[in-house]
């Protein structure tokens, strides 16, 4: 798909979008077009608070008893969250997103990343739609990383344009420390991408990719303890 | 739920916990697997606390939101589906709200549910299935032996029909 869709092709897919059944390759196409499109995204947002509001309906069912301790105790176990000045945080992952896409489409080279410790899909959605816009981009592609048995372990985004990127997020690594990242081709040959740190299981970062979106099968993360993978169709 | 508060921690996981475990069990299940399911769209809210914005909506939808995904990572793994659609629709919209509910919510909740009572029964049931089961339309499609285009139009018309009923609050 080298051309964006317009809002009669996605006004349909937006419910999908909404629900979560939309599948990457609509997903993708759809949200590249929702970047620049004020009523569309006024209208996703609408029915993505219908969506919401339906969980509402699930009863109320008391926990055990031991369940606020068992919260509290995780809570306790698990790393600082990251301090609470979200709009600060966010418009510097939203900069720094910037800041990558021109030196990309300036011809900076070389593998640029940038991390954001918090890693929410659709927090992501958004960042990365905005930086569509500022790079005008030709179209998007997702998949979902996966870890060896099967477990969501984050997302893919590939940028198709002049140069074309990837954007990896990790929400669920299963385990810490330095990923070396591979774009594998059609015919299987593998082509590093760059390295990324994960901590405390997550991690976003963006690279070049010196290959073109389509030719790119499968997006591969690999550490001394864990391999993620994320497959893509033409 | 502020970090490095134990008290206002507490009192937040009291507050919502009857709602986190009642949506992990009505989509899980399993009890233990719901309980497991609950912490963790716990600990996932309290790891994103920095992201929730005030003027996006209310706490609940949020954490109903976190809990949905907690749930569906955990159902996907045991590629299992604990109730069958149209059951899932009658518990949904048999259920009363909690009294304990702030108003607002009590007050979406109602018409939420009476608008989805008022869907044709094959829509309420897609848009079931890609609410709380996570399924796509491609998988509902072949699960349920229709074609793809019949379970998008469903998806489509089911959730643009509440949408006007629900009435939804303006930015």
């Amino acid at each position: 798909m080298s051309e964006l869709p317009q809002c009669p092709d996605v006004r349909g897919v937006l419910p999908e979008l909404a629900t979560g059944a939309a599948a990457g390759d609509d997903r993708a196409w759809a949200l590249a077009h929702v970047a620049r499109c004020q009523d569309c995204r006024r209208e996703l947002h609408h029915l993505t608070t219908t969506a919401d509001a339906v969980l509402l309906l699930a009863p109320s069912v008391d926990p055990p008893p031991q369940f606020e301790s068992s919260v509290l105790a995780r809570l306790d176990a698990a790393p600082a969250p990251p301090p609470r000045r979200r709009f600060v945080a966010r418009r510097r992952v939203v900069a720094a997103l910037a800041i990558a896409v021109s030196l990309l489409v300036g011809g900076g080279g070389g593998a640029l990343f940038v991390q954001s410790r918090t890693a929410e899909d659709r927090r992501l959605a958004g960042q990365y739609r905005q930086t569509l816009a500022v790079a005008n981009g030709r179209y998007l592609k997702a998949t979902t990383l996966t870890t060896a048995d099967a477990r969501p372990a984050g997302t893919v985004f590939l940028y198709q344009g002049n140069p074309s990127w990837v954007l990896v997020t990790i929400t669920a690594a299963p385990a810490d420390g330095p990923y070396a990242a591979f774009a594998v081709n059609r015919a299987g040959a593998m082509h590093p991408i760059g390295t990324c740190q994960v901590t405390n299981r997550t991690g976003t970062y963006g690279y070049q990719l010196r290959l073109a979106v389509a030719e790119v099968s499968q997006i591969r993360l690999q550490s001394a303890d864990a391999v993620l993978t994320g497959a893509l169709s033409r | 739920m502020a970090a490095g508060d134990p008290q206002s921690t507490a009192s937040f996981v009291r507050r919502f916990q009857a709602r986190v475990y009642g949506l992990a069990v009505s989509i899980v299940g399993v009890t233990a697997t719901a309980e497991d399911v609950a912490q963790e769209a716990f600990v996932r809210a309290w790891r994103y606390a920095g992201g929730y914005d005030p003027r996006r909506g209310a706490v609940l939808p949020w954490l109903l939101s976190i809990t949905r995904n907690a749930a569906i990572d955990a159902i996907r793994l045991r590629r299992d589906r604990p109730y069958e659609p149209e059951v899932m629709v009658a518990l949904l919209t048999a259920a009363e709200t909690a009294t304990t509910a702030p108003t607002d919510e009590v007050a979406d909740a109602d018409r939420i549910r009476v608008a989805l009572l008022e869907l044709p029964p094959e829509q309420a049931t897609a848009v079931v299935l890609a609410i709380f089961h996570g399924l796509t339309a491609k998988e509902i499609a072949g699960r349920q032996g229709l074609p793809l285009g019949t379970v998008k139009t469903r998806i489509r018309l089911g959730l643009s029909r509440l949408r006007d009923h629900f009435e939804v609050r303006d930015e």
